[in-house]
């Protein structure tokens, strides 16, 4: 059976948090003292209304944070939460030694999925990442050993496996329809020394003469045909091959002369020239 | 497997545990070394064997189950495209342990494992959704969203 680690459905978001305190280890009244802070900072109708009195506006019980209007407006999505509580897990599940957790999305599964699932997934996972790093905080602020590590990771591989099927996607669109890779692509330059390498672009904001990095690397005026460095390379390489021809030279002719019927069977191969752009 | 380096040099066994990133594998109770526990002037203490690994690439053979003789393997696939280790000697097939197939990465075996409420069901993770759209992943969430964005982007720079 496949099961896999996922967060939690959309839970009712309610009026009043009702913390129990269970008997469970220092970790948790720990962290139940944590939440019965925050619950307090939640937005609950009464203060919602009151901060927004002066706006007029009509807000139902369970209001998009962040947002205010002059004119009553409902913004409703399935089921909006906005719980800080959303930022831990479940309440079972703390001071728990272990807590079972499945395995990351496979590229295979994921390829399968519509474009707007990954969309919605990606959040999902998002948002289990940022509870598991809270927790993790958590246990690390109280000493404690923080249960299953391996989630962060496997979260962090399920959301890298959803980039990558993105990547493939956008790249066979765009092969389809211009027939040139999606990306930023790449090509061979002359880094500041002169040496002819494969650069791997990257997206900027401002163009190269204006980037401060690339100027200090690649300064006006800086031509390859004026470095002293490219022959001075060549010459290193090729003098290391050349005295790898020589030792082995050397070595043959001591042969030699222990056994003698070697003669002229010992060959060895001219080094290449080094090949310096 | 039959081990082919070391002291227990020829002596056949089954591996019990493995370490991949260092291709090893230890076999039950060969390839083994003794050590004092919690010996002191007056306690004479106790006397541990511990296995030591083994290369599973050089210092270990599988064996062909037909004859029990170390073989070359090769990984091929059967008529049910099934991916199976082939015996290069006789061509038998030599099956993969049952917990080799079932143990996850965190060793957590697939049919121990007890569904959460906050796992995702089979059924829906093996639903196709995928419908091929001659538009980038970027372009289709905003259709879908029905976000129209008529800015002019400004320059991007790739270097």
């Amino acid at each position: 059976m496949a099961a896999l680690s996922i967060t939690k459905g959309c839970f009712t978001a309610t009026t009043k948090i009702i913390l129990k305190i269970t008997q469970c280890r220092k970790l948790s009244s720990q962290l139940n003292a944590v939440v019965n802070h925050l619950s307090l900072l939640r937005l609950s109708p009464s203060a919602s209304a009151a901060a927004s009195s002066s706006h007029g506006s009509l807000l139902h019980s369970s209001p998009v944070r962040g947002f205010h209007s002059s004119t009553a407006c409902f913004f409703h999505k399935t089921q909006p939460v906005e719980d800080l509580m959303e930022f831990f897990d479940h309440k079972d599940t703390w001071g728990e030694k272990t807590v079972t957790c499945g395995r990351p999305y496979r590229l295979d599964e994921l390829r399968i999925k519509s474009n707007q699932d990954l969309h919605k997934l990606w959040y999902v996972l998002l948002k289990e990442r940022n509870m598991l790093m809270t927790m993790e905080a958590e246990y690390t602020r109280q000493s404690e050993l923080f249960p299953n590590p391996e989630r962060i990771t496997k979260v962090e591989e399920s959301m890298e496996n959803i980039l990558e099927v993105v990547k493939e996607r956008d790249n066979a669109v765009s092969m389809l329809e211009t027939g040139k890779p999606s990306g930023p692509g790449g090509a061979y330059v002359r880094d500041f020394l002169g040496r002819v390498v494969w650069r791997d672009f990257k997206e900027y904001a401002v163009p190269p003469h204006v980037n401060k990095v690339y100027r200090l690397l690649h300064p006006r005026g800086f031509k390859a045909l004026h470095l002293k460095y490219l022959p001075l390379w060549r010459e290193k390489i090729a003098r290391k091959r050349w005295g790898r021809y020589h030792g082995q030279r050397k070595m043959n002719e001591e042969l030699v002369k222990k056994f003698p019927h070697l003669e002229g069977k010992l060959t060895v191969p001219l080094p290449e020239e080094p090949k310096i752009y | 497997v039959q081990i082919l380096k070391g002291i227990d040099k020829g002596k056949q066994g089954v591996v019990c545990w493995l370490i991949k990133e260092r291709n090893w594998c230890y076999v039950e109770g060969l390839n083994c070394f003794y050590r004092w526990l919690n010996r002191s002037a007056n306690n004479p203490g106790l006397l541990t064997k511990v296995e030591k690994p083994l290369l599973v690439t050089t210092e270990v053979s599988l064996l062909d189950p037909s004859d029990m003789q170390p073989t070359g393997v090769e990984w091929r696939y059967d008529a049910d495209g099934n991916r199976v280790r082939v015996s290069l000697r006789s061509g038998r097939i030599i099956p993969m342990p049952r917990k080799a197939l079932d143990e996850a990465e965190d060793y957590v075996d697939k049919n121990d494992y007890i569904e959460q409420i906050w796992d995702t069901k089979e059924k829906e993770l093996t639903k196709v959704t995928f419908q091929p759209v001659a538009s980038s992943f970027e372009q289709d969430i905003m259709n879908s969203m029905g976000i129209k964005e008529d800015r002019k982007r400004a320059p991007k720079f790739y270097y």
